[in-house]
């Protein structure tokens, strides 16, 4: 009792000093921001002309590839050590060099974070595969997260690309609305990520990367996904083109299974019972979303076509949360204002030891 | 950032040329925290964020910090040694036991600094510090301390349980790293009135970490406010460099105090 007296007493003044400190704990953002801008060690010449790029998306875990991590995975491990890490990002790498995607939309990626040993896996990564140049936002940004043991967090999501990235914008995203203020003030703060990048023989092109919420309960994914459609609408407005993509965290409009409380539960949840609250596990119930990805698919190509995947769903799963199943549901995705090369895309579920996402790729066409 | 942190220690060092020459007598014993002296006999000191003091005897004080002595059980000895050059001298032997503390953090859940998959062995930790305080021109002091800390553990502590927050990270480095030292110097004196100030720098080195992540500073200033011989306020800054697992940081926060003694 005394002992947790003294707690509280200790947690006070550790709180009184958060607030008081010039610097806050936790970093918050300007609507728009500029991202950080990265370049390889050692250069490799791009292409000088070309018909057709490879672009590729993929949530990479922070490096965690299949390990059982207590905040997505039903797991107990919080910090990673670095030989883990490191394991995990050559398999990344390795999948890269093989795939050659020109340029990459990652999620997840960690630059300064304890839970993956601190590694800039960024920068690690353009100094690692074929890539020459960067640009990142940060979604979760902490001197320290006062949960489980988490500390410093520097998580967010990138743009890899051959060529020279000539402007990166960050644009911030909605906050949950779901969540209690001490919560919301320590959690995720999504973003945007929109780079324009020097393609050859392109005026302008720009390469657009989103991670949207993945537990919210309210309608936070769908207002995320609404201003990632705005963003595109901008510049199909302005007549330029585009690739976008990231993890929407939201299933086809077309998917025959919308719910997934019972098959992600770990054993001691228990959910759709009649003295369950919640009824529903966050992140894992589907149904009341369904049409939120509608108007992207209205509006703009998909990489994966609705009638491909209608027809041989599991080909395209790119996710389980699960650290020991297969792939069993589609998140990630590609948008173009402009042509995929027709069957060019991919789904690669070589990729289960190094991530719980699967990446997804395709040839687009660059526009004559 | 470094503008701000520059402009506060400027004005700090702008009260400083305003001290008075004149004013002499001072008792540095009373509120000697980080000096050469010792507190009068029967004297006790506490902070809201400073350790219980209290003077035993003209050569030995005793030391505990109340608030954390429940899950960080700590106890410290002053002892006061004969003076040489002019300086007073003084040496302080702390012991502290961080274990509880440390697990009380490594919780899961709200409240977890250190993530629970890490077991937390007994740990001591020893703190020796040499200290030598000379009077400057009547009413300055000023200080200079050499420390060694040094740890011993009972079984291995994964360097993944490092709290990196400045003050804390630093303070905790010898768990890791079995020992390292402390440099500081330390002037305080008095301004003007009932007004007292302190400017203090101390510069930590644990020689067995990794070179990029073995040294820290903290530069301290602080304007102190004397009701009477048993209550004074203080505020001010503390100015931090640290070295830490992914590089160094600088930090600049806020020191607010209060501070009572008895006997009045």
């Amino acid at each position: 009792m005394v002992a947790k007296i003294t707690f509280c007493r200790l947690s006070a003044l550790l709180s009184i000093l958060a607030v008081l400190s010039c610097d806050p704990i936790v970093t918050q953002f300007d609507d728009t921001e500029d991202g950080q801008l990265y370049t390889a060690k050692r250069l490799q010449p791009p292409p000088a002309a070309v018909e057709t790029i490879g672009v590729m998306t993929w949530n990479i875990r922070f490096g965690a590839g299949r390990t059982k991590w207590f905040g997505d995975s039903n797991g107990t491990r919080v910090i990673l050590p670095a030989d883990e890490v490191y394991y995990h990002l050559e398999g990344i790498a390795a999948l890269l060099k093989a795939a050659e995607p020109d340029i990459l939309l990652l999620q997840e990626v960690d630059i300064q974070s304890k839970r993956s040993a601190y590694i800039d896996q960024v920068q690690w990564l353009l100094d690692h595969t074929h890539l020459n140049y960067g640009a990142y936002a940060s979604v979760w940004k902490a001197q320290v997260i006062p949960s489980d043991g988490l500390g410093r967090m520097d998580m967010g999501i990138a743009v890899l690309s051959r060529w020279p990235i000539t402007n990166a914008e960050r644009i911030k995203l909605p906050l949950r609305g779901d969540q209690d203020g001490l919560t919301k003030y320590f959690y995720l703060r999504r973003s945007i990520l929109k780079t324009r990048i020097a393609l050859p023989g392109l005026q302008e092109f720009y390469a657009v990367n989103v991670h949207t919420a993945a537990f919210s309960t309210d309608d936070t994914k769908k207002i995320q996904l609404d201003i990632f459609k705005d963003e595109l609408d901008k510049l199909e407005s302005r007549g330029i083109p585009f690739v976008a993509g990231g993890d929407l965290n939201s299933l086809p409009v077309n998917a025959t299974k919308t719910d997934y409380c019972l098959s992600d539960k770990a054993d001691d949840e228990s959910f759709h019972g009649p003295n369950d609250d919640p009824q529903h596990k966050e992140g894992s119930y589907f149904t009341p979303e369904i049409t939120w990805m509608q108007a992207l698919y209205d509006t703009y190509s998909p990489a994966v076509l609705l009638n491909d995947y209608g027809a041989n769903e599991s080909h395209y799963f790119t996710h389980t949360p699960l650290w020991d199943s297969p792939y069993d549901r589609k998140l990630d995705y590609l948008f173009t204002n402009r042509a995929w090369l027709a069957g060019s895309d991919s789904t690669y579920h070589v990729a289960a030891p190094w991530s719980d996402h699967a990446p997804v790729s395709a040839l687009w066409e660059v526009p004559k | 950032m470094k503008k701000r942190a520059l402009s506060i220690c400027l004005f700090f060092i702008a009260c400083l040329s305003t001290a008075s020459a004149q004013d002499v007598g001072i008792a540095w014993q009373n509120w000697s925290t980080g000096t050469a002296h010792l507190l009068p006999e029967n004297r006790a000191e506490i902070g809201a964020f400073q350790p219980l003091r209290y003077g035993y005897s003209e050569s030995l004080e005793f030391s505990a910090h109340p608030v954390l002595f429940f899950i960080m059980p700590n106890f410290s000895v002053k002892w006061a040694h004969h003076p040489i050059g002019g300086f007073a001298v003084a040496s302080q032997h702390g012991l502290s036991h961080p274990s509880p503390m440390l697990r009380l953090v490594g919780r899961p859940g709200i409240g977890g600094l250190i993530s629970p998959e890490f077991p937390i062995p007994a740990i001591l930790s020893f703190q020796n510090e040499l200290l030598l305080s000379r009077t400057i021109r009547g009413t300055h002091l000023f200080t200079a301390s050499l420390a060694l800390n040094f740890a011993l553990k009972s079984g291995p502590l994964d360097p993944r349980t490092t709290i990196d927050l400045p003050i804390v990270y630093n303070r905790s480095s010898v768990y890791y790293n079995d020992y390292g030292f402390k440099l500081g110097t330390d002037i305080k004196g008095k301004l003007a009135g009932r007004w007292m100030y302190l400017l203090n720098g101390d510069w930590y080195y644990y020689p067995k970490a990794p070179v990029n992540i073995n040294m820290a500073f903290e530069q301290k200033g602080l304007l102190f406010w004397n009701r009477s011989a048993g209550f004074q306020l203080c505020a001010g800054y503390v100015l931090s460099y640290c070295e830490y697992p992914f590089g160094g940081q600088w930090h600049l926060l806020p020191l607010l105090d209060v501070q009572w003694a008895w006997p009045r």
